[in-house]
């Protein structure tokens, strides 16, 4: 073996541990097994902004004679703080995945048929063009549709304003309702739901109703960070943390109390809370009369329908445990309920019990904050209001698309989405795919909506390119942050921007004056001097806005200036038809591995994901020890588990966390695409849930009916 | 002492630290505490110790058979009583023994102990005859059973401090050892002692919830050393007579 300056680090802390050894084994053991280290020419640590989800976290990657080894976070940001989450850690195998695509591909059989050729970013171009031009042509923008990830950045600036542009007002931000806040709730209640926060760092009791946030938290890194400040950084008081869900949870486990509901009941049992703390006169009275409109109906409402013995029986907990959540949020002050954008009932009902105690627009409670002006942005443009409406909410995409004999979209455009896989009832969004005449994707990977396009293109790594990118801290400050490429484009593939500032340019002038930049470095660059940030700008940084915290008023965007009590939204009492042949419920629940449903693509994503059980590389199902004792079913068994939908398979797991009633099964596996390490491999079960909507309009994640019986 | 108790009864036993262990005297003793109170179960520590130290990518097959090889694992712990169930989630990294059992019963040393009191793995001189790993109480020490496939575009990622294990051989985590090699090696450059906050290692530095601390237990003034003494603290099955130098915080 060579001696070189590298081995003798290694092997320096070790000699002294000697080498008598009997004669026997000598010959064995002086045969180096090892390859030789590599030299290590050149080694220097770059930023980079990781975009694997959208808390976009700056890191630093360890470059090693050109190629990056190693990943950190990056010290002092705001908000990875040298940290990372577990896809952070993993993102060279992101990069360096063997499956990534290489170049932009057409398929040349009938979709999904995986049959492919590749092409040249001109041609794609081309073809792209001529489709778009032929719908401009026709006078129909609103045929095209774009679905988009939710991650803020100039170049999904540059994307919403093609869309601008072209006419069409089917442009959709693809938001993952179990790990994003309660958005329909805020709207409804506030007026908007920009720039409101959980002050969650800070709080003094947590009362989560269904969220496993410490798994699904809009930022893993703070989520984790926030629950450690919680437990440790003050000495005054320990926060209190009650997590209500149907299953333990990690949240649930590290709560000081886990209160086990039934599935898709975190509404209901909130409602109960509220008659508790309405009829013991615990509200906030003075906050109610000057912040709330529709008190007058809530309490009517309130009482008549959600008194807490009937509410016990729908919930599944002793009525004493919602006198008891009452009792502690009103006198815990303030006392934060939060929630994830599961049902609108739900959401609206939790953030209700802010209002009545009056945790909105206070520290520890529910901040506004401006932090959202401070992310970058290309100048303003007037552009006309589309002529038409868009054809559906996110949600109802799907029946707007198969209800009507053709359909209303002719061009689909998505950008790093996968609707055929993270939505509940896969099968349905395939349909609308056979249904849309043409569909382009920009994603690195053949996922299982990319197979069903007819182009994919594939952007650079964030790696690879400029990056820059806006998100709020969990205090809600503005942090911009930005990266040159840490490499070269090891591949053919192409900048997402720049290839919609080239379509725009051959659509004609009405589009080319709106894009004036020829590359979307130049647009990031004009947009980073406006604001004065050129200096990050150049090495790779960040800024930190400290944007004010709002006062109270500023939350409310209202007609009344006051936040609605919407008692509209919440009027029945939701308890689904008991059915006989399906008498479990089923809640889905998210391992961090999986966080955004996505993740399944990189190996070592896996080894984490039911670590509570052992499990890894593979989809199983918790149910109660008592149950399976009842249905004969044994730990470890391969099971069915069947709604009316479709039946998975996956296995069995015996687990105390997990109510008697309610089987749970991890979301994240089951791909049928997504290259080798995430195809063929556990269950999607999605599949398991139908299409139903919930009484506020939004698909039920936690409703679906199931039986489980031996495979 | 609601937790704390709990941790005793699931069968864990505890010795308050104390520096009586000391490998050797003179030297540094590196040491890790685990606050399980801040520790969420996250597991980035779990990717960044796989990433550091070029871990196998595993597969569905290998975990079926538990060959799935991380130095950091997870030990998990459920547990109930009449309605109440409790879950902890416990970070394990080799727990650096200083009286190491795995080293006692290796043939021809591969595995020993240094006198800063990190317990090395030598792949070159393992034979592979697997002693250490069952005499090693914490499971913490894994055989390679076959050859690690690694596509060549992931072999770019290699971290090139650390070699790839072959076939046959047992490896096991060194406290990132190589950190080490590399933050004397800075500290000598720049003419002086290694101080506390050069030698970090990869899943400390990762760990979000900040519950992983690191350092020299010889030196009284480490935050290590201070949190190895809290009220808190207690080690893992140290009735053994191991004595860890992973020492934990109970939560609470
Ligand atoms: S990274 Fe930190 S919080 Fe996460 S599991 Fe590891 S020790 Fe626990
Ligand atoms: S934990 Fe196991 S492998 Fe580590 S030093 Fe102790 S006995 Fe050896
Ligand atoms: S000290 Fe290094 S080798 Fe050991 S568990 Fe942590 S990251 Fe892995």
């Amino acid at each position: 073996m060579e001696i070189s300056r590298r081995n003798l680090f290694k092997w320096a802390g070790f000699l002294g541990a000697g080498l008598a050894l009997p004669k026997v084994v000598k010959a064995k053991v002086l045969t180096p097994k090892e390859k030789p280290l590599p030299y290590l020419d050149s080694e220097v640590y770059k930023p980079a902004v990781c975009k694997l989800c959208p808390a976009l976290c700056m890191l630093q990657i360890r470059v090693v004679n050109g190629s990056p080894v190693g990943v950190a976070g990056m010290q002092g940001h705001p908000i990875s703080q040298g940290a990372h989450c577990p896809k952070g850690g993993a993102i060279l195998q992101d990069l360096y995945h063997p499956d990534r695509l290489r170049s932009p591909m057409r398929q040349t059989g009938p979709r999904d048929s995986g049959q492919w050729e590749r092409i040249s970013w001109d041609e794609a171009h081309q073809i792209l063009h001529d489709k778009l031009f032929d719908l401009i042509r026709r006078g129909k923008p609103e045929a095209l549709a774009m679905l988009a990830a939710p991650i803020r950045d100039i170049r999904h600036e540059i994307q919403k304003r093609f869309a601008q542009i072209f006419g069409t007002s089917n442009f959709w931000e693809w938001n993952w309702p179990l790990a994003t806040g309660p958005l329909d709730a805020f709207k409804t209640m506030h007026g908007t739901s920009e720039g409101l926060f959980y002050d969650l760092a800070n709080a003094n009791l947590v009362v989560s109703f269904g969220w496993d946030w410490l798994q699904s938290f809009l930022s893993p890194v703070e989520a984790q960070r926030a629950f450690s400040l919680l437990r440790r950084a003050r000495l005054e008081r320990r926060t209190r943390m009650i997590q209500i869900e149907p299953r333990l949870s990690v949240t649930a486990s590290k709560a000081d109390e886990w209160i086990s509901i039934k599935p898709d009941t975190e509404g209901v049992l909130a409602l109960g809370v509220a008659h508790v703390l309405i009829q013991e006169n615990l509200y906030d009275k003075n906050f109610i009369v000057q912040w709330a409109s529709g008190f007058e109906e809530f309490k009517k409402l309130v009482l008549k329908e959600y008194e807490p013995q009937k509410v016990s029986e729908i919930v599944g907990i002793k009525t004493d445990q919602i006198f008891q959540i009452a009792h502690e949020m009103a006198s815990i002050r303030p006392a934060l309920a939060i929630t994830c954008r599961t049902s609108r009932f739900n959401q609206i009902a939790v953030h209700s019990l802010n209002a009545l105690v009056g945790s909105i627009g206070v520290k520890r409670g529910i901040l506004a904050t401006e932090a959202e002006k401070y992310q970058l942005t290309l100048p303003p443009l007037s552009i006309p209001k589309p002529k038409t409406e868009p054809i559906a909410s996110l949600d109802g995409i799907p029946e707007a698309i198969l209800a009507p004999s053709s359909s209303p979209i002719e061009i689909l455009w998505m950008e790093r989405v996968n609707p055929v896989f993270l939505s509940p009832q896969p099968a349905q969004w395939k349909k609308v795919m056979e249904k849309i005449p043409f569909i382009i994707s920009f994603s690195s990977f053949l996922d299982e909506s990319s197979q069903m396009a007819d182009i994919v293109l594939p952007p650079h790594h964030s790696l690879e390119a400029w990056q820059y990118g806006f998100s709020p801290t969990l205090e809600g400050h503005g942090v911009i942050s930005f990266a040159p490429p840490v490499i070269d484009p090891i591949y053919n593939t192409g900048d997402h921007g720049d290839f919609i500032l080239g379509l725009a340019k051959s659509l004609g002038q009405r589009f080319a004056s709106a894009f004036p930049w020829e590359t979307f470095v130049e647009s990031l660059q004009k947009a980073v001097k406006k604001a004065g940030a050129d200096e990050p700008m150049k090495k790779g940084g960040w800024w930190e806005y400290q944007a004010e915290i709002a006062n109270i008023a500023s939350t409310i965007k209202t007609g009344s200036k006051k936040i609605k009590l919407a008692s509209e939204a919440l009027t029945s009492v939701v308890e689904g038809a008991q059915d006989p042949s399906h008498p479990l419920r089923l809640y889905i629940h998210v391992p961090m591995a999986y966080s955004f449903g996505e993740g399944a693509h990189l190996p070592y994503l896996h080894s984490l994901a039911g670590a509570h059980l052992g499990e890894q590389w593979e989809t199983w199902v918790e149910i109660h020890p008592y149950t399976a004792k009842r249905l004969g079913i044994a730990d470890k068994q391969e099971i069915w588990v069947e709604s009316l939908a479709a039946k998975i398979k996956a296995r069995a797991r015996l687990y105390e966390g997990i109510r008697e009633d309610t089987v749970s099964v991890p979301f994240g596996l089951g791909h049928t695409a997504l290259g080798r390490y995430a195809r063929g491999i556990g269950s999607n079960p999605g599949e398991l849930l139908s299409s139903e909507m919930d009484v506020s309009g939004q698909i039920a994640w936690q409703r679906a009916r199931v039986k489980v019986y031996g495979a | 002492m609601g937790s704390f108790a709990a941790l005793v009864s699931r069968g864990f036993t505890f010795e308050f630290n104390s520096n009586e262990h000391a490998a050797s005297r003179g030297h540094p003793r590196w040491g890790m505490v685990i606050d399980l109170d801040r520790c969420t179960g996250c597991q980035s520590c779990v990717v960044a110790c796989s990433v550091e130290n070029n871990q196998m990518l595993g597969s569905p097959e290998e975990a079926a058979m538990g060959r799935i090889i991380r130095w950091l694992k997870i030990l998990p712990k459920t547990e109930s009583e009449g309605s109440r169930v409790r879950q902890s989630l416990i970070p394990m990294p080799c727990q650096q023994c200083d009286d190491p059992p795995c080293t006692r019963v290796c043939p021809t040393s591969a595995t020993f102990i240094n006198p800063e009191g990190i317990v090395g793995q030598v792949y070159d001189r393992c034979i592979g005859c697997r002693y250490c790993v069952n005499a090693c109480p914490y499971t913490c020490k894994f055989f390679n059973w076959g050859k690690s496939q690694w596509p060549k575009e992931v072999e770019q990622s290699f971290n090139p401090d650390v070699s790839v294990r072959d076939k046959g051989v047992v490896e096991k985590c060194l406290f990132c050892h190589h950190r080490l090699q590399r933050a004397k090696d800075a500290a000598r450059e720049e003419g002086r002692d290694i101080q506390e906050g050069d030698y970090v290692t990869a899943c400390q530095a990762a760990c979000p919830a900040q519950a992983i601390t690191f350092g020299n237990l010889n030196n009284l003034n480490s935050a290590v050393s201070r949190l190895a003494s809290s009220h808190r603290a207690f080690k893992i099955l140290d009735d053994l007579g191991t004595h860890p130098k992973v020492v934990y915080l109970k939560e609470g």
